[in-house]
């Protein structure tokens, strides 16, 4: 008993006059002496550390703490509640626990203690031998049945049960390290989701956290830089060599970076050493990568046989690097590129990579023919003969097992078919004879030789794909064009008619009909054979497909043209004004019907068209040339705008470019294209990018055919996220068309000068939006000069191109009708004003 | 390469998808596709089934295999890029190690 001082000092503890309560008791405990005094005290005590700590005094509260703990060992669970659990995880484990033992302590307190226990334990064995708690305490037993567990699963495959661990609930302290021993558990067994999941369910803020990261980076297979250095060391031993073979494979990375030869052999060698220990299933590949590499870096052979321990495997995959390792994105190294390709093939083939006359080994073949075409043409014929010398690649199987060489077995390294185009397509198409095969092929074939003999290549094709494709009516429809184009008319009639019996629903077949009879009539009016044209238009009158779109205005114009050459003046006059009412603009007939006198060649005295263009209050100059360009487009007559109408053209386009649609800025664009009238077709590129939508994967790629060649990084941006728009929009022909441009933007001298793009197959999403974004911005073409040449290319530079291609304009494109809205404007313009007159916006003749 | 299918992003590599070597025959690649299947069912992984359909897709077309084949190989990329995604052997190395990482603030 006490007398009634105790009571004394708790009053003055609840009052919160807790130094006083210190003092008071501290008398009182002097006087007797006995546990009910040094509970008091300790009592006092508690409440003074808990007034210290609200007063922000933490230094002076855990020193206070300290003294009494020392002094009267009873303290601690008292002391416990005044004490946060960041001073508790400082206090030793024994005395942090000692509470635990205590059945009548306090939920709250238990609570706070079990917090701090689960946020400092960083090893189970420690409190699995932690004495302050009793023999049987189920911490202790849950401690040592974690590490027996937490031995079992880092040592070898575990049974479920030896993880199960019934005693150690969500709630507990020890949960954290129930769920890493579970987690490590599911890593060992590659259960990696559960693993996850585990991972996941860890106390961030418990030790066992703290593997986490090198856990998810053994997941992820990757090392992670943010690792400590512990962490780090279980990441290399858990994840075996492999940690250091790609330590050695990154420091023989920078050494071929740095370009320092000596280096670079040395680092080969402890690459080689490392993968032959940690990955030796990897070791032949390496060394051919190695070995492709050192090539590139022109290093010395036998040194790098050296260290990679004798020359690597010659076989197909060898090959397929080599091969790709000297592709160039422009052409160059095509020549050696196709030669290395044949070798991969001869020993693919050899090794069952795919059969020797299958549709892989044709899909090589147009890869090769795709390369070589790539080439410059000036180019191509000197790159093959020089490689015609070449002696082959009998120096690479010196040290070859008989395996390998035997693959050359069949092998005629004297014939060099893959250094020609044509050898490789007409492989290609006999090994897998596909449209797409033969079309590339035409292609080729279109774009190959003098202007003179392309008919005859073509037709070549042309049969090839009608013999293996006989049901295919396009190689009927080259056909008809190269028979029309040597005025073959018959010919290609029977040709059409062909054509017609295999598929008569197809709309190139309807159309080709369509443009044969136009052509023939408008043949027959340049020979000045009216009747005979008549005889043509009146077959055209019985063809459903002349009632398709604004062909029927076409139709009116020819027989326009026949009446004035017939001097037929009523006629005339009634053809022009059905013309006029078919397509709803008197202006566009007026153009259309000069562009035919031209054609035909009426003088102007003879088609008697009005001085001026008939523009309509509302109708643009643009919309006009625009309707023209499409009307005739569609049956193969192909226009290009004057310079002088370009101007007006280009600056309504500017300010009024939303009222024309996408058909008729595409028409637009097609025919600026055919004068090179650049600034033109930026506007339209604008105009056509101001609208949104689908359409932008187009006229981002017209915007590329506006952007001077020198301009190469934008350029190709353009055509890239054209490309890319394209693909997304599962539109291919424009994707094939952006390839295509891409191919020919390459082959341009500045990119020599400028610095090469790479070649890009795809853009991100960010890549992309940025492009578009900064395209959709550039409104205004901006005139740049071309770089100027160093002396030494100075001598390319030539005139004589330019001349050649001014003269390629004035004719006819590939055996279609084409004509010049400019020769059309002087048709119709009646003789001696001056062409400012007739153009202007005022004054349009 | 391209977009090849929905499921596959432009830098997948379908033969990486269903861990079959560059010179697999079609035997072995439909092989491989099966027993990716049995791992990654359709009504329990959709996602990853999804990407396992795409690549097989690829490979069992001997056109896109052989564009694949052309186009998927770098010569000149890292090195260390030839065990990029090399799993990685998950040796058993005692607790030690694991405590090291513990135990490290």
């Amino acid at each position: 008993m006490l007398d009634p001082g105790a009571d004394e000092v708790r009053r003055l503890i609840e009052k919160g006059n807790s130094k006083s309560a210190v003092e008071a008791a501290k008398a009182l405990h002097k006087r007797y002496n006995n546990p009910v005094s040094e509970a008091l005290l300790v009592e006092a005590y508690a409440a003074r550390t808990a007034s210290l700590r609200e007063h922000h005094m933490t230094a002076e509260a855990d020193a206070l703490v300290r003294m009494v703990r020392e002094r009267y060992p009873s303290a601690s669970s008292k002391l416990a509640t005044a004490m946060p659990v960041s001073v508790l995880r400082e206090v030793s484990l024994e005395n942090l626990v000692r509470p635990l033992n205590d059945p009548a302590l306090d939920r709250e307190e238990r609570a706070r203690i079990e917090e701090a226990l689960s946020k400092r334990l960083d090893d189970p064995s420690a409190l699995a031998n932690c004495t302050a708690l009793s023999a049987g305490h189920p911490l202790r037993t849950c401690a040592a049945d974690l590490e027996r567990a937490l031995h079992a699963v880092t040592r070898g495959p575990v049974l479920k049960d030896q993880v199960a661990l019934p005693a150690v609930s969500r709630r507990s302290p020890l949960a954290p390290w129930k769920s890493l021993v579970r987690a490590i558990a599911s890593f060992y067994e590659h259960d990696d989701d559960s693993c996850q999941r585990y991972l996941d369910a860890i106390d961030p803020a418990s030790p066992p956290a703290r593997v986490v990261p090198a856990l998810r980076a053994l997941l992820k297979g990757c090392p992670d830089a943010t690792l400590k250095p512990a962490a780090r060391r279980l990441f290399s031993q858990v994840g075996g060599g492999v940690e250091t073979l790609r330590g050695a494979l990154e420091s023989l990375d920078r050494a071929f970076a740095s370009d320092r030869k000596g280096i670079i052999i040395s680092e080969i060698g402890n690459a080689v050493r490392a993968c032959s220990q940690a990955a030796p299933d990897l070791l032949e590949r390496l060394k051919q990568h190695i070995s492709i590499q050192a090539i590139q870096a022109d290093l010395d052979e036998a040194r790098v046989n050296g260290a990679i321990g004798g020359s690597c495997l010659k076989n197909a995959y060898f090959w397929l690097l080599f091969a790709r390792s000297v592709e160039g994105p422009q052409g160059e190294g095509s020549v050696e590129a196709c030669s290395l390709w044949e070798q991969f093939r001869v020993h693919a083939v050899h090794e069952g990579w795919f059969p020797a006359k299958g549709p892989e080994v044709a899909g090589l073949y147009l890869h090769m023919a795709s390369l070589l075409e790539m080439i410059p043409p000036e180019e191509g014929e000197d790159a093959r003969q020089e490689f015609r010398s070449f002696p082959g690649y009998a120096a690479y199987y010196d040290d070859q097992p008989r395996e390998i060489r035997r693959a050359l077995g069949f092998h005629n390294p004297a014939d060099k078919y893959y250094l020609d185009p044509e050898r490789l397509y007409e492989k290609a198409c006999a090994l897998d004879p596909r449209p797409e095969a033969f079309m590339g092929w035409m292609m080729w074939a279109h774009g190959d030789g003098t202007e003179d003999k392309n008919w005859k290549k073509s037709d070549r094709v042309a049969e090839a794909w009608r013999r293996a494709l006989p049901s295919d009516p396009r190689p009927l429809l080259t056909l008809m064009r190269t028979a029309e184009s040597r005025n073959a008319y018959q010919k290609a009639l029977g040709f059409v008619e062909e054509a017609e019996r295999l598929d008569p629903l197809d709309p190139e077949v309807r159309r080709a009909r369509l443009k044969l009879l136009i052509g023939s009539a408008i043949r027959h009016l340049k020979t000045r054979k009216p009747r005979l044209a008549e005889r043509e238009l009146a077959v055209l009158d019985t063809l459903p497909q002349a009632e398709e779109g604004s062909r029927r205005v076409l139709i009116s114009v020819l027989r326009w043209a026949c009446s004035r050459m017939n001097r037929d003046d009523a006629w005339a006059a009634q053809h022009l004004a059905d013309a006029s009412a078919l397509v709803g603009s008197e202006a566009t007939a007026c153009l259309l019907s000069g562009g035919m006198a031209f054609l035909c060649g009426l003088e102007p005295e003879e088609h008697q068209l009005p001085d001026k263009l008939p523009l309509g209050p509302q109708e643009l100059l643009a919309t006009v040339i625009a309707r023209a360009c499409a009307i005739g487009a569609d049956v193969g007559i192909h226009f290009s705008i004057p310079d002088d109408f370009a101007e007006d053209v280009q600056r309504e386009l500017e300010q009024q470019g939303g009222k024309l649609d996408v058909a008729q800025l595409r028409a637009l664009a097609a025919a600026a294209a055919k004068r090179d009238q650049h600034e033109l077709i930026y506007a339209v590129s604008a105009a056509g990018l101001a609208r949104g939508g689908t359409g932008e994967a187009r006229f981002l790629l017209i915007r590329a055919q506006a952007i001077p060649p020198w301009e190469t990084k934008r350029r190709n941006d353009c055509i890239a996220a054209a490309a890319e728009l394209a693909r997304r929009n599962r539109d291919m022909e424009l994707v094939r068309e952006a390839v295509e441009l891409r191919r020919e933007a390459g082959s341009f001298l500045f990119d020599m000068l400028s610095g090469l793009a790479p070649d890009r197959e795809s853009l991100g999403e960010h890549e992309l939006n940025a492009i578009l974004k900064r395209e959709r911005a550039a409104k205004k073409f901006v005139k740049s000069a071309p770089p100027s040449l160093p002396p030494w290319l100075e001598e390319f530079d030539e005139d004589e191109d330019d001349d050649e291609l001014d003269d390629e304009d004035a004719e006819f494109d590939d055996g279609q009708l084409d004509f010049f809205l400019e020769e059309l404007a002087q048709a119709v313009q009646s003789g001696g004003k001056k062409k400012k007159k007739r153009y202007g916006r005022n004054s349009p003749f | 390469m391209g977009h090849e299918q929905g499921a596959l992003s432009a830098h997948d590599d379908p033969r990486e998808i269903l861990g079959v070597e560059v010179d697999a025959s079609e035997e072995q690649i439909r092989a491989a596709y099966l027993r990716k299947v049995k791992e990654f069912p359709p009504e329990r992984k959709p996602a990853e089934f999804e990407r396992i359909r795409d690549a097989y897709e690829i490979l069992r077309d001997p056109h896109r295999r052989i564009a694949h084949l052309l186009f998927s190989i770098d010569p000149s990329a890292p090195l260390a890029s030839l065990v990029e995604r090399r799993p990685a052997a998950r040796e058993f190395v005692g607790p030690e190690p694991w405590m090291a990482a513990i135990r490290e603030k």
